[in-house]
């Protein structure tokens, strides 16, 4: 008898197998089976089949068992019925033209809002400098602790040392400087001068900044010789506007504060730093020049570090060279600093750039949580739609597409309308940032800016869809459906509830931040600056020391200049002054004093000013004791100098000052008066020493700052100035000119550029929250509907019916504003962190952002509370 | 070329094996030649369900021949390795040769 399989495997085998295959499969494995039966003996091979039915069982399972259902495993092809999708998707928005527009519109301002922040973050904070090397290119800087203020420099010999320094620093490949003090020369171009900025360097600085010669050579080591250095290299920008792009340039001779130079070539621009310069011209110790002389208070020394070599390796060897190299105590308390280029340039902007992300994040967070709002009360609305579309025979799958399709949809309208917002909110941020905005060119809306974007609107489409994603389970439909009839499912009011409180305590932390930054602004417009700026305007003028090599000819056509304005229409006085508190950028000469009637004093840190008689009452400094410098402290009297309260206290803390002398670089002067302090490095930073004297017992400065002070319109007399100055005097140039009064309020700026944002924000945020509010009180109402007919009905008054609903949503308002507060509380100290010298958050203030939510809370319930209390208990009850 | 397209590691092993028997075989020989080849046991279930996925992807197409009056003439289904199925084995080969390219096989 032939051997058989096991019964009951083919059993088995019978009633699993599909059945178009199933006599095939049969033969198939019995053929072998009788195969194997023959050479190996029955009951291996009956072992065999067994074995193989056994694991065969779960791919005969799975197999499709009809002809339909084997048609539809066949995935269908990923877009047939998606352009059916996005057409019903479109015609559902049109259907409901608000709630579309309303998830856009937010969606849009939350993404762009976000998208330009990020990019500008980006641009500016995260992407490096576009040439090569540049993370290696540091700022080397030797700070005087006892200075305090932003000037890093010292005075004498470090011409001296900084040759020492690049020939011993082994950190670097390049080690060069920038002279960062006066820099705007004189061109005199076609009979005309005018002042521009140029960079002043020693050798290879162009090399740190990557800028290359476009025409002709860069600046090379012999021009670094002084009888090599009577030459100049032209920016890119400046030699097209100025010159025209004039290819034959090289070689030309043009005349630079009355110095002739030769153009040796066009230089690519280096844009971030030193900032928009006309030239480049080699610093080399002419006779004459103060770096002959040794002095280069002004060097700002840079570097590439060497592959390999920490900015800490570089900072440790910088100090121990400075050692090395000093001569004083106070020489020797210099503190070495390397800091990367990137931060130099964007130091300043950082911290504000880092608040606004954090602001708009949350932003984003209350944007978030309404699109949700949104979506949940849609969601809710649509069950039946959809539990009749199941029911009908639509299969789970494209169902489902269909809905993530809608949603991706009004997502990507938000989003392409976001990019636009981002691109004219980007726009509007560089344009309004007080002072320059470093770095503006390289921030856009780039590639990794998109691709976030994208990202955000994806995850935002597929989170819209979630909601009803979730419903399309057989049984959330069901109860979704009895749910439709009446009441609410506390489990959906919960949610809502509990996304409303979010973005209202987001939107009161907002409120309270902004505040914050608002008072510290407010703050700093109530410091007293120390002068009266009313009716006081400036204009600076400066001479080249070249032509006038006799200091006293030079004095005598500054002072001519200062006459000049004095004499004009409208002015009542004028003065002179070498350096104008409030300074946009790094000016002035720290130096130091010291007592040379007490031989155990020490050293002090002082700003050094030159100013003539009158400055005093054209500012209105305070005369504290003593007299103002008169026009007979001159060359041939005592050298007398006024000092102001803070360096008062500091070197004569135990006697009386006046009649005492101070030595100021090797000069002593007499003590006559003391005046009040001013605040010159800016409002909110800490009053210095300062020392003034006559320019005339002092050394020359070139330029001079010309105050006055009128009645007239200000910009009246500038403009009035100008012409007047240049016919007494035309080798005079004037570089900037302006009022006192935009001074201060610039000095401001920055604080109030980043109140204002925040505070923007912040109204965005609680407008949002409110809307939120208003939607799930109105939500609330329009499901209870026929509850609160019953209620009437039952004798309930209009009056109770709105005291409800307004108890409800204030419910909402309060519980949001508290947990808001503790936020803000707690963020309060995360603020310092990035604004140190902000405003505290004090009760006062949280007072007045809870008064503000309360509002914000009656007002938003006010309509669905009226709504309420004016149903019609009849209509309401027989509503379904 | 959609992920769907990408061939699982038993659909190559089916197909390459197919290819072997002269582009024409079933189910029973199939099964024996590819356990013998690749060493590894290979149920008939998976060979079925593999050539029906194979089918609907266009690979492979059946037909009945009829049953012949010998030993073991039943009338079997048989696989024709298709145009598109040889063209997806050499894709296949070809990226596994590539990527595979100095990876040393186990000892047997």
């Amino acid at each position: 008898m032939t051997a058989q399989p096991p019964r009951w495997a083919r059993a088995l085998l019978d009633r699993f197998a599909p059945p178009d295959d199933r006599e095939f499969i049969v033969g198939d494995l019995d053929d072998e089976f009788h195969h194997r039966a023959g050479s190996i003996g029955r009951w291996r091979a009956s072992w065999w089949y067994t074995w193989q039915v056994t694991l065969s069982l779960p791919a005969l399972m799975r197999a499709p068992r009809t002809y339909a259902e084997r048609q539809r495993r066949i995935p269908p092809p990923m877009f047939s019925g998606l352009r059916s999708d996005i057409g019903d998707a479109i015609r559902r928005a049109r259907r409901a033209p608000l709630s579309a527009a309303t998830v856009v519109l937010i969606s849009a301002l939350g993404i762009g809002a976000s998208t330009a922040v990020y990019s500008v973050v980006h641009g500016v904070l995260l992407a490096p400098l576009p040439f090569p090397g540049s993370e290696r290119v540091v700022r080397i800087e030797n700070r005087q602790p006892l200075l305090a203020n932003e000037s890093s420099y010292l005075p004498s010999d470090n011409w001296v040392e900084f040759l020492s320094w690049r020939e011993r620093a082994k950190s670097y490949e390049v080690f060069a400087g920038l002279w960062e003090g006066g820099t705007t020369r004189a061109f005199t171009l076609a009979d005309e001068t005018s002042s521009f900025p140029v960079a002043i360097v020693t050798e290879r600085f162009d090399q740190l900044l990557g800028v290359r010669p476009l025409l002709g050579r860069s600046l090379q080591s012999e021009d670094f010789a002084v009888e090599g250095s009577r030459v100049i290299a032209l920016t890119e920008r400046f030699w097209l506007t100025r010159f025209g792009g004039d290819s034959s340039i090289v070689g030309r001779v043009i005349t630079v504060a009355d110095t002739m130079r030769v153009v040796i070539g066009v230089l690519s621009d280096a844009n971030d730093y030193p900032g928009p310069v006309a030239a480049w011209i080699p610093l080399a110790p002419v006779p004459g020049t103060s770096v002959a002389r040794g002095r280069t208070q002004m060097l700002a020394l840079f570097g590439r570090l060497r592959p390999g070599t920490t900015p800490e390796q570089a900072r440790s060897e910088m100090q121990s060279l400075i050692g090395e190299t000093s001569q004083s105590e106070l020489q020797k308390s210099r503190v070495a600093r390397v800091i990367p280029l990137s931060e130099v340039l964007t130091g300043s902007v950082r911290p504000v750039l880092l608040l606004l992300s954090a602001v708009v994040g949350v932003t984003l967070l209350v944007a978030a949580g309404n699109i949700a709002l949104l979506l949940l009360t849609q969601a809710e609305s649509r069950t039946r739609e959809l539990a009749i579309r199941l029911s009908l025979g639509s299969e789970l799958p494209r169902l489902a597409r269909k809905l993530v399709v809608e949603s991706l949809m009004l997502a990507a309208a938000g989003g392409v309308l976001g990019i636009v917002i981002a691109r004219w909110l980007t726009r509007m941020m560089i344009a309004f940032y007080p002072g320059r905005f470093v770095r503006a060119q390289d921030v856009n809306i780039g590639l990794p800016v998109v691709l976030l974007v994208a990202g955000i609107t994806i995850v935002v489409g597929l989170a819209g869809a979630w909601p009803l994603l979730r419903r399309l389970r057989k049984a959330d439909l069901v109860t979704g459906l009895r749910e439709g009839a009446g009441g609410e499912s506390p489990r959906a009011a919960r949610v809502r509830g509990a996304l409303v409180v979010g973005q209202l305590a987001f939107a009161v932390a907002l409120v309270a931040g902004g505040g914050q930054l608002a008072r510290t602004f407010v703050n700093l417009l109530r410091v007293n600056p120390g002068f009266d700026s009313r009716g006081v305007g400036y204009v600076n003028v400066s001479a080249s020391p070249a032509r006038y090599p006799d200091r006293n000819v030079l004095l005598g056509h500054l002072d001519r200049a200062e006459d000049v304005v004095r004499a004009l229409p409208g002015v009542t006085s004028a003065a002179s002054v070498s350096y104008l508190p409030l300074p946009s950028r790094v000016v002035g000469w720290g130096t130091q004093a010291t007592r040379p009637d007490d031989v155990t004093s020490q050293e002090f840190a002082i700003q050094f000013r030159q100013m003539s008689p009158g400055y005093l009452s054209v500012m209105g400094i305070p005369l504290l004791r003593g007299r103002d410098l008169a026009a007979t402290d001159d060359g041939s009297s005592e050298p007398v100098a006024i000092i102001n309260e803070t360096l008062a206290k500091a070197a004569f803390p135990s006697v009386d000052p006046m009649g005492h002398q101070i030595a100021v670089q090797t000069t002593a002067y007499r003590i006559v008066g003391i005046v009040g302090d001013m605040r010159y490095w800016g409002l909110g930073k800490p009053v210095v020493g300062e020392v003034f004297v006559t320019p005339v017992q002092s050394s020359a400065l070139q330029f001079r700052s010309i105050v006055f002070k009128s009645s007239a319109d200000l910009n009246a007399v500038i403009a009035a100035a100008r012409p007047a100055i240049r016919a007494a005097d035309p080798t005079l140039v004037i570089s900037s000119a302006g009022t006192l009064a935009d001074r201060v309020e610039a000095a401001s700026a920055p604080e109030r550029f980043r109140a204002m944002l925040v505070g923007s924000l912040a109204l965005l945020a609680v407008v949002l929250a409110g809307l939120g509010l208003f939607a799930v009180s109105a939500h609330a109402v329009a499901k209870r509907v026929r509850e609160i007919g019953i209620r009437m009905a039952l004798g309930a008054t209009q009056h109770r019916v709105r005291a409800s609903v307004l108890r409800d949503t204030l419910m909402l308002g309060v519980s949001g504003t508290a947990i808001g507060l503790g936020l803000a509380w707690a963020g309060s100290q995360g603020l310092r962190a990035f604004v140190p010298d902000v405003a505290a958050f004090d009760v006062a203030m949280g007072g007045m952002v809870a008064a503000l939510f309360l509002f914000v809370s009656l007002a938003s319930a006010a309509v669905p509370a009226s709504a309420a209390s004016s149903v019609d208990p009849i209509v309401a009850i027989r509503r379904d | 070329m959609g992920k769907g397209e990408h061939l699982a590691e038993f659909e190559i092993g089916v197909l390459a094996t197919l290819a072997r028997l002269g582009g024409d075989s079933y189910g029973g020989e199939l099964r024996q030649e590819l356990e013998r080849y690749g060493r590894r046991l290979v149920t008939i279930g998976s060979i079925y369900a593999t050539l029906r996925r194979l089918e609907a992807k266009g690979h492979v197409r059946f037909y009945i021949e009829g049953a012949r009056p010998v030993q073991g003439g039943r009338s079997r289904k048989r696989a024709v390795l298709t145009a598109s199925g040889r063209a997806a084995l050499r894709r296949a080969a070809s990226f596994f040769q590539r990527i595979l390219a100095g990876i040393a096989p186990q000892r047997p």
